[in-house]
Formats: structure tokens, C-alpha cells, sequence
């Protein structure tokens, strides 16, 4: 594909995937953008009947609507362009299930539904209940994400998606000076991360990692926030995507994996020389009843440094794990 | 020479991002350790790994050994439980689980009795699995007198093929 000519891409996702388009001069024309709906909204059921939005942004109101009559891939599909770039960032969001007479309806609970959940629940009479992303049922969350990405591949194929994987970064830069942000990110990275992994699997496309080290900054034309990164980021990720759409790269081909838990699993299994799968990682000796809830605290085993090298054992973070023997 | 991780399965499954977790939970009959100092407390498997490491507990370190069947049902419910939270936190992939059937035909009478009690937890924990991970295919395999050498393979490809028909009709 030449530079002159003009790619259209549609966004679903956060600003990091909307923000990453002002870092320099690029061919591409932005069609769609999707944003402030979590992937697992849409799975959920919702409503056909809507009150007037006024108060807010056209883009906005638009955004909201989708989620509340789950007609986002209608839509998608309708006004397709030559790639789709997809983050999942705003999974991280609650959700909100709202209860009335006719029954139940689900919604994104970012700022829009904040904004209008007392209109919502004056129209219908109902109550409104939210669900924190990291309580949302694990099988929900699952067969959301898998609805999800499955109606994306309805639309395009894999090597027109990118999948762009932000974090919130833990860092920020002030005038030069780096600061943490106050309060850990880690398990709001870590559920990311978990649906990241699961949607990467299914969707098999193209892939951009932001680094855990990423660092925000304070400069960001739309002020602080861990997902306003500096420049430089927003920089690679732009010239990801030109590498990726610009040189017409097909998503690499990987074989599927598995990892195994016990002993029996391991010595069950058979793996045929030619087979499409490949073994990450086999565990056995490790009894799932001394889970890492049970170990508290830092209890120092540094005199057995020299046993433990003798052995071959790799030490990572013993007060962290179970112990066990891995191969792969 | 093979390297031993000290990694809980947890964060390498976060890592290594597998689409399947094929699992069982024969070693469940593998004791557990737990050292304790102060309020810190660690707890491990007491496996063939830790053995060679020769420990012996110093002044202060307050360590002790507990096997299954010295355990409540309770514990055991709740150890499980935690197991599986663990593996939710990190793991929304496709999971296989092999249930073991086991006969003990050489065993002594006291023996046997212990070993029935450890079967009898061992099922309770086969069902928390089911209840919390809702595994897409579940294998019977039979194990009689403690021979894992001698069970029959089945080829990867079958049992992927399989799971992918169940997914189908779910």
C-alpha cells in the first residue's frame, strides 16, 4: 500500500486509541469512534426505549445510546472502514443494571451514565444497582468478552484489527520530575491484563503492548490521568499502526497453547509431532490447598540460598507461591 | 537439567497467556508445610523440590506439616474455594479437567481407610471445580494403586476437538 493513499480506521475504546492519532503525520482517516462502553455491557440485555439525551455532546449522547440499545455492531457494520483498532481499556469500568416494572437493562456506568441516571431512573421508575468490573461474575465476564470478540471478527478480519492493550501507568511526569500516583494500580492491571490475554486468544490479530512502565503526563491536553501518557508512547503506538496497515503485515500465525496443573494431566496427554498446539508450561508436586491466601507477610528462607541454587530451583518470590516443579 | 520454578501458577498463567489449562488434582495428597514467624506465614507443598532442600526450623520459626486427611471438610472447602478464585483472577481460557477415580488394591486395612478418607475430599474438590470453574470437559481416569506410569495417553488433538463440540452446544 502507498503513504498517499488514505486509510480509514474505526475505534473502539479508550482515548488512549483516539489520542495516539495527533502524535504525527499519518495517512489515516478516523470514520467511528466508539468509546465509554465496557465489551460487557453489550453482552448484557438492554433497552429499545430511550428518554431524550440533551445535556451532553452529540458523540456523547450517541455513545450512550448504542450501549443502552445494544446496536453498536449494527451500526459497526453499517460504516465499516479498512481497520478497526481496538482497545479494551474501559472494561475497567462498573456497570450498572437498571430494574423497572418492564425488567432489566444494563449500561456502561462511565461519565454519560452518570450524567443521566437520574433522567433513566425517573423515565422508568426504576432503581439502579452497579457492579464494580472486578465483581462482575466470572462466566459473565467470560462469555462477555467471548460475545464480544466474536462479533468483531463477524466484522472484520483478524488482520484488520489491532488490538491496542493500555495500562494504567503508576507514574506520572511534572516539569521534568517524575511522581507516583498515589494508590496502586496493580489489580486494576492485572484484570486487564487477565481480559487482554482471553480476547487476544480468540481474536488472534494484530497486537500492541503498552509497557507496564509506561508514565503519564500532566501536560496532557486532556490534564492528568493514568491513561494520558507522554508523547513518546503515543509516538510508538502511532508508528505500530503505520508498520502494521502501511507494509500490509499478516497477523503471524502461533500454534495454540496449553499449561497443565497436576500430575495426571501431564502424563494423560499426547501431543502429536505435528499437532497445532504447543505445551507452555507442565506443573506437578503443587497441591492446590496452600493457595497464596494462606501466606502472609515475608518469612526469610536466605539461608537456604545456596541449597536452593544447588537444586536448580529458580527463586522468584517464594512468600508468593505455591511450590512447584514447572517444565515447558 | 530441568529448571524448577518457585512461581505460583497464578502469575505464569497471566504470563504465559495459554488458550487451554488442562488440570487435575492428584496432588492434593501431597501434605502441606506452613513456616510461620510473628505474623508472617508461608505455606507451601511439601514436594519432592522441597525435600531436597533439607529445612530445619530455628529458633523463632514455628513450622508444621498437615497432611489432607488432618484436615476439616471446611478447610478443605475453603482452600479450594481460594484455589479457584485464584485461577478467576487470572485466567478466563478453556479448562479440561481429568477426575480421578482411585483404587488402592495392595493397600493395608488402616491404609485403605486413609486413603478412602482422601478420596472422599478429593471429590469434594473435584465439585468446587466443577461449581467455580465450570470446566468445558471433564475426564474420568482410573488409577489403581497410585500408577501414573501406566495410564493410558490420549492424544491432545481428541480431547481439543472435543471441548470445541461441547462450546459449540453450550
Amino acid at each position: 500500500m502507498v503513504e498517499s493513499k488514505k486509510v480509514s480506521v474505526d475505534i473502539f475504546g479508550s482515548c488512549v486509541s483516539r489520542d495516539f492519532f495527533e502524535a504525527g503525520e499519518h495517512p489515516f482517516i478516523i470514520n467511528n469512534f466508539y468509546s465509554f462502553i465496557s465489551p460487557i455491557s453489550l453482552y448484557l440485555p438492554g433497552t429499545r426505549e430511550i428518554p431524550d439525551l440533551e445535556e451532553m455532546t452529540p458523540w456523547l449522547n450517541r455513545n450512550y445510546s448504542f450501549d443502552l440499545r445494544k446496536d453498536l455492531f449494527d451500526h459497526i457494520q453499517d460504516n465499516r472502514s479498512d481497520y478497526l483498532i481496538l482497545d479494551l481499556a474501559d472494561i475497567r469500568y462498573p456497570i450498572t443494571c437498571y430494574s423497572s416494572q418492564k425488567g432489566k437493562f444494563y449500561v456502561t456506568n462511565s461519565r454519560m451514565n452518570r450524567n443521566y441516571s437520574e433522567l433513566i431512573r425517573n423515565h422508568f421508575g426504576c432503581d439502579e444497582v452497579i457492579t464494580n468490573a472486578f465483581n462482575i461474575d466470572y462466566h459473565t465476564l467470560k462469555n462477555g468478552l467471548s460475545y464480544f470478540s466474536n462479533k468483531v471478527l463477524e466484522v472484520y478480519k483478524r488482520d484488520k484489527i489491532i488490538l491496542i492493550e493500555p495500562v494504567l501507568a503508576e507514574e506520572y511526569l511534572e516539569k521534568g520530575v517524575t511522581y507516583r500516583f498515589v494508590g496502586d494500580a496493580g489489580a486494576t492491571n492485572a484484570f486487564l491484563r487477565k481480559c487482554y490475554n482471553y480476547v487476544e486468544n480468540i481474536l488472534r490479530c494484530h497486537i500492541i503492548r503498552i509497557p507496564a512502565s509506561v508514565t503519564a503526563n500532566s501536560e496532557h491536553r486532556w490534564g492528568l490521568d493514568r491513561l494520558h501518557y507522554c508523547d513518546a508512547t503515543y509516538a510508538d503506538i502511532l508508528e505500530s499502526v503505520r508498520k502494521i496497515i502501511l507494509q500490509c503485515k499478516p497477523v503471524e500465525e502461533t500454534k495454540r497453547k496449553i499449561c497443565t496443573y497436576g500430575p495426571i494431566s501431564i502424563r494423560k496427554i499426547e501431543i502429536e509431532n505435528n499437532s497445532q498446539i504447543s505445551l507452555r508450561k507442565a506443573f506437578y508436586q503443587s497441591s492446590p490447598l496452600p493457595t497464596p491466601g494462606y501466606s502472609i507477610g515475608k518469612v526469610d528462607l536466605e539461608r537456604y540460598e545456596e541449597s536452593i541454587a544447588e537444586s536448580n530451583i529458580v527463586a522468584e518470590d517464594i512468600n508468593k507461591s505455591n511450590f512447584f516443579c514447572a517444565v515447558g | 537439567m530441568q529448571r524448577i520454578l518457585i512461581k505460583a501458577i497464578f502469575s505464569v498463567l497471566l504470563d504465559e497467556n495459554p488458550d487451554y489449562l488442562l488440570m487435575d488434582v492428584y496432588d492434593i495428597r501431597i501434605p502441606t508445610i506452613s513456616i510461620q514467624i510473628n505474623d508472617n506465614r508461608l505455606d507451601l507443598t511439601k514436594s519432592f523440590y522441597w525435600d531436597k532442600i533439607n529445612y530445619q526450623p530455628v529458633f523463632g520459626e514455628k513450622y508444621d506439616e498437615k497432611k489432607i486427611n488432618q484436615m476439616s471438610l471446611n478447610e478443605v472447602i475453603e482452600r479450594m474455594e481460594r484455589f479457584c478464585d485464584g485461577i478467576k483472577n487470572v485466567f478466563l481460557g478453556d479448562i479440561v479437567i481429568f477426575k480421578t477415580n482411585t483404587s488402592e488394591e495392595i493397600l493395608s486395612e488402616v491404609t485403605k481407610r486413609k486413603s478412602i478418607r482422601i478420596n472422599y475430599l478429593m471429590s469434594f474438590a473435584y465439585e468446587i471445580i466443577d461449581r467455580e470453574l465450570m470446566p468445558l470437559l471433564s475426564i474420568d481416569v482410573d488409577v489403581v494403586n497410585g500408577d501414573l506410569g501406566g495410564l493410558k495417553k490420549i492424544s491432545i488433538s481428541d480431547i481439543l476437538n472435543e471441548v470445541k463440540r461441547d462450546r459449540q452446544t453450550r
